[in-house]
């Protein structure tokens, strides 16, 4: 296999990383107009081409005969013309790192197989690391539409709702649900109430995964209004006539 | 003209914007332009916070980071592809499409390098854009029409703007400062423009980026002595 890469300084070791690991191996050419890029590929034992991109990948007559392109860059529209030229030289699987999640769409009008959605991936993280009771969606791999669906538990603990509830209300969707206490070990028995700083994980397809999350809002919904109603009554049966 | 311009040349369209007035100036913008002139490819630059609402079947690219005029004018410069582009400020009204027809002419028909259309600003931000550049782009050679800080038109080889550093607020005079006076046209297009408001309070703090950035083009090219830079930079850091 050989595997055409334009780098940044920033993402050159973190894309020849990947690919010295692939086995067998593959032969790698960088591209790029960073001196450090240089640098790392020659102590990676990588064949290196300086020059402006994309207007290399279109100097160089051999690059048509490549398997794959990368277009890793930090720069979303440079990405987006490197794509552009890895497809029209005719590389059959081109992948691109995507900075700005809005560009996403752009890229893959322009050509890119799999896009990498850094933005997104960092966000969402930093939402799932603040987050309480909220749900964050996460996009872990590209290569496949699978999302992963976060909520942790703060004022919700009260609710007491088990995980077996959970399981029953997502019976019929495709999905995967996981508990994970604050401890970092995982729930297995149904008959657990989720607790303050426990979180709830839902993986599958994009859209069964936010339906599946729907689902169990609505669940929390109804706990909190069975709470809400016991304590009314509660209210109504203790209050007394003045006098 | 129209006709000899549709048949003469291709260029690319870059219309560049950061406020909502700008999304809705663009299909008017796009369509005038695409009647009178043959674009080979167009696309929306939209620097400003948040998504940009797509309008049309126009690319529409967003560039990072936020309000960063210079990098998203050198966004749109990677995406096209024809050697000539035509760069306008969607955010304005500041453009005629006779100015713009004259000035593609002029470019494709080698006349010029680098066409630059100026609106008629009388803000804070012309006052300190000058107070701060005055002087380096008089050593420079180039020539007093550039003091304006923006331009709403500009058309010019692609190629001026890939091998030039931008800053916060521009690319355009940067690239200006490549050519020889004869090879740039700056005109005005007795437009009466307001600064964007997203410029209030920062004047300085983007006008001190562009010189700076100016001195060390200008040292690059031996224009100015390492003595004079380093004057330069200490008067910029000091203001």
């Amino acid at each position: 296999m050989k595997i055409l890469a334009a780098v940044s300084r920033s993402t050159v070791a973190r894309v020849l990383n990947c690919i010295q690991v692939l086995v067998p191996k593959p032969h790698v050419a960088v591209v790029s107009l960073d001196e450090e890029a240089a640098l790392a590929s020659k102590a990676m034992g990588v064949e290196f081409i300086g020059g402006p991109l994309p207007e290399k990948i279109y100097a160089i007559d051999e690059f048509k005969e490549y398997d794959v392109g990368i277009a890793a860059l930090d720069n979303d529209s440079i990405n987006i013309s490197v794509v552009k030229a890895l497809r029209s030289i005719g590389i059959p699987l081109v992948i691109s790192l995507l900075n700005n999640s809005a560009n996403r769409d752009l890229l893959v009008k322009e050509g890119a197989d799999y896009v990498i959605d850094i933005d997104s991936y960092v966000s969402q993280n930093i939402a799932a690391s603040l987050s309480m009771d909220k749900w964050v969606y996460v996009k872990p791999l590209s290569i496949v539409n699978l999302t992963l669906a976060v909520v942790r538990l703060a004022r919700r603990s009260i609710l007491g709702v088990k995980l077996g509830e959970l399981k029953s209300a997502l019976r019929s969707k495709s999905i995967h649900l996981m508990a994970i206490d604050r401890l970092g070990k995982v729930i297995s028995d149904d008959s657990v109430e989720l607790n303050a700083g426990d979180i709830i994980l839902l993986t599958g397809i994009e859209s069964e995964v936010y339906e599946a999350s729907m689902d169990v809002e609505k669940l929390f919904r109804r706990h909190e209004e069975t709470l809400a109603r016991s304590f009314a009554e509660s209210l109504r049966a203790s209050t007394r006539p003045y006098g | 003209m129209v006709f000899a311009l549709k048949s003469r040349g291709k260029v690319s369209l870059i219309i560049y914007l950061a406020t909502e007035k700008g999304v809705r100036n663009v299909k008017h913008i796009y369509k005038s332009i695409e009647d009178s002139i043959s674009v080979v490819d167009t696309y929306i630059v939209y620097y400003g916070l948040g998504a940009f609402k797509q309008l049309m079947d126009i690319p529409a690219f967003h560039s990072e980071p936020p309000y960063c005029r210079g990098k998203a004018i050198l966004s749109g410069v990677n995406l096209v592809t024809s050697p000539v582009i035509v760069v306008i400020n969607g955010d304005t009204s500041c453009f005629s499409i006779d100015s713009i027809s004259n000035a593609v002419a002029k470019v494709l028909s080698g006349e010029t390098l680098l066409h630059l259309s100026k609106p008629q600003t009388n803000t804070d931000f012309t006052n300190v854009y000058r107070s701060f550049l005055q002087d380096i782009l008089g050593e420079l050679g180039i020539t007093q029409s550039m003091l304006y800080p923006s331009y709403s038109i500009i058309v010019g080889l692609r190629k001026f703007f890939t091998t030039t550093p931008y800053s916060m607020w521009s690319i355009e005079q940067l690239a200006a400062i490549n050519l020889r006076e004869e090879a740039l046209v700056v005109e005005n297009n007795s437009c009466i423009d307001s600064t964007i408001d997203y410029v209030k309070g920062f004047e300085k703090t983007f006008v001190k980026d562009l010189a700076r950035k100016a001195v060390e083009i200008a040292l690059q090219r031996n224009t100015i002595s390492r003595n004079r830079a380093e004057e330069y930079l200490k008067r910029i850091e000091a203001a």
